[in-house]
């Protein structure tokens, strides 16, 4: 441990207390998001419900794949790739680059079908610039409403980006200047609560929460502020440098192994010879296939893996298109494997949390919830202090609108998409919803001053909210517990559960979760 | 720290540099922290792939600078705060701006 004299513990203590309170509120955002976005998966699963009797990557797409190539123009062979939607449809894109007048920036401009992977028939096909068009890729307008949020509040790119990578680095300067400010980190770990609503109790509560989730803090902190300033700072600036600011060459050096160039045209190799070789060689499941120059001699079919059993990084086999022999194991960047590209393979597992199973994704949502714990404690720490300024008053109430008007916003945003489903734009009508539980959140805090009260009211409300989710997703057509379990799909009956256990729990526990944020006078220490 | 034998213009111009940080050393410590931190880690961000090995792979010149792109800065953010000589914190990040700067501009330009 550092030895500090007075002054520098002062300053890190501004440091930790400042970067908090100007930015925490986002941070608190950014976290909580980020604890729903983990269940990703899980939540398209559940919000879709379509029954899926075999994942399609897992089966024979190669006919479906060969037939759908057929039917693009020959320019967009030049690159493409297929994945698995939520039931038994597959997603299958062919693409060249093409300047979008638009943004301004060269853009993927091609073809994406949804296919059913049985039959092969064609079940939806968009043209142009493919990833503008969410709804043509995406089944969950939830999920991806939730995940965007996450990734960068919703915001335009690349600002959205920025925003949530500086958030990251003041998650970062909190926790440094947390470890260096701690005199006695072993013994807060195991720090029992002082009685009474006093300020060392919220000390207790924040400094045991905050010790125990130091290094979770740390990773998630360290790898969500490398994700969002990669794209948007550091690779524009390394590539300045190395490669004169043609991004486009890094690319090709740190992912793309290089192959010489033979536009012969030639018959595509057997596909699904070539995913039944790849799952033998590498046991995690399969989540994408990449395919490069498909119908000429210099082909190469990329199969992404999830990580095995025992194992944290994704793992891409490379197949030649053209004869289908395997010809390696993909480093995770440039042409062998190396420190660098070790670590970088790193950042998505430890970000994700989805390195094994459902079991360590449960592990990161809850060390998330601590994460926002800390936050509202730190909160609550900071206002206690200064209960008695009617600015610093204002705030806090704006701390408690924030705390309980983010969760019961995102509830609000579950029940636009499910209510628009039947009929309307899921992906207009989520984010609509989301802003109209936020402004109920704002409405609750005008009509009810006492800040007791008003939490109670919050957690009422979510408490119903969650209660009433199972049943408007089974009421628009969602899939019924019965044939979630007869179909395997134990997504949809394990996330319903969920919701009616913590809408059960909000509303029965209303009154004593001590969660309270408004500032109220704290007794003298 | 300027103790020692220095040309005269030297000296003077640190007395200078020290003059100005000791009227203003909270504003001086923002502007170190805030934007002199951002800049050093950038400007390092920019010059590592100049000076790193490419390793085996190819690319650990290019890998380091972008994944250590966080710790980079926290490195000069926590330098900004905590150096109690204020001057010589100020000489530091400057330096590290400036000479990597132009380290960084040579390269782009050619």
């Amino acid at each position: 441990m550092l030895d500090l004299n007075q002054g520098q513990l002062k300053r890190l203590t501004a440091v930790h207390g400042w970067s908090a309170v100007v930015l925490g509120l986002l941070l608190y955002a950014v976290i909580l998001t980020g604890v729903v976005a983990v269940f990703a998966g899980e939540i398209g699963r559940w919000s879709v419900g379509t029954v899926r009797e075999r994942d399609p990557l897992a089966g024979t797409p190669g006919a479906t794949v060969a037939s759908l190539a057929a039917q693009v123009d020959p320019a967009f062979l030049h690159e493409g790739g297929l994945w698995s939607g939520e039931g038994g449809d597959l997603l299958v894109f062919f693409n060249d680059h093409k300047l979008n007048p638009e943004t301004g920036v060269e853009g993927d401009f091609g073809t994406m079908f949804r296919a059913e992977a049985a039959t092969g028939r064609v079940l939806e096909r968009h043209d142009g610039f493919i990833w503008e068009d969410r709804a043509a890729w995406e089944t969950s307008a939830l999920r991806q409403f939730l995940v965007d949020l996450h990734v960068q509040l919703y915001l335009p790119s690349p600002w959205g980006l920025i925003v949530t990578g500086i958030l990251g680095l003041m998650m970062m300067a909190a926790v440094i200047s947390g470890v260096l400010m701690h005199r006695h980190l072993i013994r807060d770990l195991f720090v029992a609560e002082r009685p009474g609503r006093r300020l060392v109790s919220v000390r207790d509560r924040h400094v045991l929460a905050g010790s125990w989730g130091i290094p979770f803090a740390f990773v998630l902190a360290f790898t969500g502020s490398f994700f969002s300033l990669a794209g948007a700072v550091s690779f524009p600036i390394v590539a300045a440098t190395a490669f004169g600011g043609d991004q486009e060459a890094m690319v090709e050096v740190l992912y793309e192994p290089p192959v010489a160039e033979d536009a012969t045209p030639r018959a595509p190799a057997d596909l699904d010879a070539t995913l039944a070789d790849s799952r033998m060689r590498t046991p995690g499941e399969v989540t994408y296939v990449g395919l490069s120059h498909y119908g000429r001699a210099d082909a190469r079919v990329f199969v992404w893996h999830d990580p095995a059993e025992g194992g944290l990084q994704y793992v891409t086999n490379v197949y030649d298109g053209a004869t289908g022999a395997f010809l390696e194991r993909q480093a995770p960047l440039g042409t062998a494997p190396s420190l660098g590209g070790t670590l970088y393979g790193l950042m998505a597992p430890l970000h994700f949390g989805h390195f094994a199973g459902l079991l360590s994704k449960a592990v990161w949502g809850a060390l998330g919830v601590a994460m926002c714990y800390v936050v509202l404690t730190g909160y609550q720490l900071w206002l206690k202090r200064r209960g008695d300024d009617p600015q610093w008053q204002a705030f806090g109430r704006a701390v408690q609108v924030t705390g309980y008007g983010l969760p019961l916003a995102m509830l609000a945003s579950a029940y636009g998409f499910f209510l628009s489903r039947p009929a309307g734009d899921a992906f207009w009508w989520t984010p609509a919803s989301f802003l109209a539980g936020a402004v109920l959140a704002v409405l609750v805090a005008l009509a009810v001053p006492d800040a007791a009260r008003q939490a109670r009211a919050y957690r009422r409300i979510m408490g119903a909210a969650c209660l009433g989710l199972p049943v408007l997703r089974l009421a628009t057509g969602g899939m019924d517990w019965a044939e979630a379990v007869l179909a395997g799909q134990h997504d949809v009956l394990t996330v319903d559960v969920l919701f009616i256990i913590a809408g059960g729990w909000l509303w029965l526990h209303g009154r004593g979760l001590g969660l309270r944020l408004a500032v109220r006078r704290a007794p003298a220490e | 720290m300027w103790a020692g034998n220095h040309p005269d213009w030297l000296s003077s111009a640190r007395e200078r540099l020290g003059a100005a940080v000791s009227a203003r050393p909270l504003l001086t410590r923002w502007v170190l922290a805030g934007p002199g931190a951002i800049l050093a880690a950038l400007a390092t961000m920019a010059v590592m792939p100049l000076w790193l090995p490419r390793g085996v792979a190819g690319v650990t010149n290019l890998a380091f600078p972008i994944i250590l792109a966080p710790l980079i800065w926290a490195v000069a953010f926590f330098y900004a705060c905590l150096e109690e000589n204020l001057a010589r914190g100020s000489l530091v990040i400057g330096a590290l701006v400036l000479v990597q700067l132009v380290v960084a501009l040579v390269a782009i330009a050619g």
